[in-house]
């Protein structure tokens, strides 16, 4: 069954008409082409699909795009560029907290939520947080250091 | 951009349908449902792919793909069929393709997909190793060493020699690289363009030429960059080539992903493994006789085995050794190389049986492996090109707080916590193969460096741009590293730790070359202006190392501390120090981070990582990353690493090695044997589960 979908994009307004049983991630890549965010598994088990919808840290695959109407969605794009990185995005450099890059979007978006949390303060804190996004190539310590520097310098 | 990232005007999307029963017979498909279906464009089989696609399968294309590795190390009355799907009605392992369905986008592909109905004969199958697996296939000649070696005499062991013989087993682990393999194939006026997410980017162009019949020249491959590979994307698999046919055959581009599920048995896996070890040593813990005869699975269309006697035949002396390798087939997929094949299983079992002679003997395990030093590789009988495993030894056990002395087991508590301290010897051959790379310079003071070799993460980007700054003192960011197409000098593809030695002193012959030309100009190259090029020379390196007769290696020695809360049974890792000796680093902090991957990569193995096929129906039920537990970022401990940084001048002028695996054998039976520090219980079976915690060990019981 298609559905008239509207929502906000990277701050842009987007209308579709599209099948409602098409994923947010699919609807994402295929239909807008923001192969920013990344698909590992199609099944909520990586995080490599996280963006922020309205805000909160989501897995993109897990949402079929009539769950998100009206919705404000925020991808990886949103964020800098490369000439201007985002604060999140020059400390993951700084830090080496990606290898092969591919996990790095849904880390960077999962972590866009865990600077700004209160409540995570510690590494162990941050460590635990992050554990919904795998990094199949180790960056691990390297990505709580990241985000510790962005949060010690004032957060996002 | 990643492979699937490519979105081209009028793509088609193709998936795989999958077999569920692990060996049989096709009978029947019926596609007529989902040839109905929304955007279904077609579905290929064995019954039409032929004449539809020009697919088929001849032992040349075999060899070339990743059934053909390790074929030749068998007798060729045992050669194999290979496999390849859609060729044929026989079914030989869950999970391999009996169909592909096309469809306009990948909405459409997935609900077409589930209309694709089948009938399948079912066969009897065995699928893990077992009792009944005792003699096996023995392969001849692996990785370039000898699978069945025995040298000196075993003779009688002395009243006063200790005896430690052992069963030990390691698990079929996936790679399972958080990006899926995927292909985006463009077949244009006989012309192939191939965005693939590989290692391998030139044996991926000649395989796939082959497979279509064209000439290498006319298929481009372009991996700009890979999401993780680990050996996975080593080889070449069925899903890249068949991509580029559908493409020939219905003109117009077409995206194969593979699913996660796929993965785990489409682009291989790490075997099952079983292990006995026999260690004979003196009273002091000198060794007297070392036997490691290893019984590994694979499939029944493969070559690839698991050569898990490799660093035993080199790394410890003994006047008895001992190193068999048995292959028994299963009907499971084909497996393949795994990050430092071979050696991570192997060095569970000899590195965990060398804790068990030390603590037999009360013996500092440190001073154990100091005691069986390899002052040379007797195995080969040559001197090391370098080695500073002592160094290793030394600088690691003060990072770390090793004690100086035997501890007896269970010997420190932390609040709930049984505290131990394990440690582990690692080493990987350095290997290098012949590699070509191109410099150029504009007028304007820019540098563009071209070679075919892949980046998957391990830092080739960086390491190429630094080694040219170097070389030409050129500012860091005026250089453009272009990687990963075939039309760009070819290289050896991103596995066996050899593009550092392979492609930097390709790179460093190039600059060498342009600084003599530069000398002849007096150096008036920046002067101009425009975009030309002012000049363009091509570097190559032979492939084979500065000195002869010399063996060449990499070490390492990893200390680890684990906590095991003994009333949940719960094991983790608290600290992990790790020091290398792997040539110079070119880039600190690149290497760190491949050294503290693959360790983590060892926290995986000990701790969690455990495909396991379901008895009944021969599938393997944990292909996903939900099931198949990986390490999450809570798993992981500080990771201190540290490197002797020392160059090897006799293996190339740069003094450099690779490093993308030294950091993962050994780190396996680190933790096993700080476990049985904290505990007494010795654990031969991987992954350390809570149950065969509490199973075996009468002092690990829940409350």
């Amino acid at each position: 069954m298609n559905i008239k979908l509207r929502l906000l994009v990277n701050r842009d307004p987007v209308d579709a008409t599209i099948d409602s049983r098409v994923t947010l991630l699919d609807f994402l890549r295929e239909d807008l082409h923001l192969t920013g965010t990344k698909k590992g598994c199609g099944h909520g088990q990586c995080g490599s699909c996280t963006v922020l919808i309205d805000g909160k840290r989501m897995l993109s695959c897990l949402k079929f795009v009539a769950m998100v109407q009206d919705c404000t969605i925020t991808t990886i794009e949103d964020l800098g560029n490369r000439d201007v990185l985002h604060p999140l995005q020059t400390a993951f450099v700084k830090h080496d907290a990606f290898q092969c890059g591919f996990c790095t979007p849904g880390q960077i978006m999962s972590a866009m939520e865990v600077v700004s949390d209160k409540a995570a303060c510690t590494r162990e804190q941050i460590s635990e947080l992050m554990s919904g996004n795998l990094c199949r190539c180790g960056a691990y310590p390297n990505i709580v250091s990241a985000i510790m520097e962005v949060k010690a310098n004032g957060g996002i | 951009m990643y492979a699937a990232d490519f979105h081209l005007p009028h793509m088609l999307y193709a998936v795989g349908i999958r077999c569920h029963v692990p060996h049989g017979k096709i009978i029947r498909i019926a596609d007529e449902e989902a040839l109905r279906s929304n955007g279904v464009v077609a579905v290929y089989t064995h019954l039409n792919a032929f004449e539809e696609l020009g697919w088929t399968v001849t032992e040349e294309l075999t060899r070339a793909s990743a059934e053909g590795l390790g074929l030749s190390a068998f007798k060729q009355s045992e050669s194999v069929v290979g496999y390849r799907p859609l060729t044929t009605d026989v079914i030989r392992f869950a999970g391999q393709w009996i169909a592909v369905l096309v469809a306009r986008t990948i909405h459409d592909a997935n609900r077409g997909a589930s209309l694709v109905q089948f009938e399948v004969e079912s066969y009897d199958h065995n699928v893990s190793l077992n009792q009944a697996d005792i003699e096996g296939s023995k392969p001849v000649c692996f990785f370039g060493e000898q699978m069945q070696v025995e040298r000196g005499l075993r003779g009688t062991a002395d009243a006063t020699d200790i005896v430690i013989s052992q069963i030990y087993k390691t698990p079929v682990q996936l790679h399972q690289p958080i990006e899926p393999s995927a292909t985006v194939a463009v077949y244009e006026d006989t012309q192939l363009t191939l965005f693939d997410s590989t290692q391998a980017v030139v044996a991926t162009r000649d395989h796939v030429a082959l497979s279509l019949g064209l000439p290498k020249e006319r298929v481009r491959v372009v991996t700009h960059f890979v999401g993780g590979g680990f050996g996975s994307k080593n080889q070449v698999w069925p899903h890249q080539a068949l991509a580029a046919h559908i493409s020939r055959s219905l003109g117009r581009p077409v995206s194969l992903q593979l699913t996660r599920n796929d993965m785990a048995v489409a682009s291989g896996y790490r075997s099952q493994t079983k292990q006995k070890v026999e260690i004979v040593a003196d009273r002091y813990g000198k060794l007297k006789s070392l036997r490691h005869l290893s019984h590994v699975a694979t499939s029944t269309a493969g070559g690839y085995f698991e050569p898990c006697g490799l660093s035993t035949l080199a790394l410890y002396p003994s006047p008895h050794l001992e190193v068999g390798h048995f292959v028994h087939r299963k009907h499971v997929s084909t497996p393949t190389p795994f990050r430092a094949p071979g050696e991570t299983p192997g060095s569970f079992a000899v590195e965990s049986a060398l804790d068990e002679v030390a603590h037999r003997l009360r013996i500092n395990p440190l001073e154990l492996r100091k005691l069986n030093y390899p002052s040379r590789n007797t195995y080969q009988d040559r001197e090391w090109s370098s080695i500073h495993l002592d160094k290793c030894y030394t600088i690691g056990a003060e990072e770390f707080g090793w004690p100086s002395s035997y501890v007896e087991p269970r010997s420190f508590r932390d609040g709930r916590e049984a505290v131990g301290y394990g440690m582990a010897t690692t080493c990987y051959p350095a290997d290098v193969l012949p590699a070509s790379v191109t410099v150029k310079l504009t007028h304007s003071g820019h540098a563009v460096v071209e070679t075919a070799a892949a980046d998957i993460g391990t830092g080739m980007y960086t390491i190429l741009a630094q080694t040219v700054a170097d070389q030409l003192s050129i500012p860091f960011d005026l250089i453009d590293v272009r990687l990963g197409e075939s039309v760009f000098p070819p290289s050896p593809s991103a596995g066996r730790s050899r593009s550092t030695s392979s492609v930097l002193p390709a790179t460093k012959n190039a600059c060498e070359k342009i600084r003599r030309k530069l000398n002849a100009k007096h150096n008036t190259w920046t002067t101009g202006s425009g975009e030309e090029w002012a000049i363009v020379e091509t570097g190559t390196y032979s492939g084979t190392a500065n000195a002869d007769n010399l063996s060449f290696y990499s070490f390492g020695a990893h200390f680890v501390e684990v906590g095991v809360d003994e009333e949940f049974a719960k094991v983790r890792v608290r600290r992990f120090t790790s020091v290398l000796d792997c040539g110079r680093i070119v880039n600190p902090k690149t290497a760190a981070s491949q050294i503290r991957g693959s360790i983590i990569f060892g926290i995986g193995m000990a701790l969690m990582e455990d495909a396991q096929f379901d008895r009944e129906g021969g599938r393997l039920v944990n292909d996903n990353l939900a099931d198949y537990h990986v390490p999450v970022n809570a798993d992981i401990p500080e990771i201190d690493i540290h490197f002797i940084n020392e160059p090897d001048f006799h293996f190339n002028t740069l003094g450099v090695r690779g490093l993308g695996e030294i950091g993962l054998p050994g780190t396996a039976a680190a933790i096993a044997n700080a476990l049985y520090s904290a505990t007494g219980r010795r654990i031969r079976s991987l992954p350390i589960s809570y149950s065969s915690l509490l199973a075996a060990d009468s002092t690990v019981k829940p409350r």
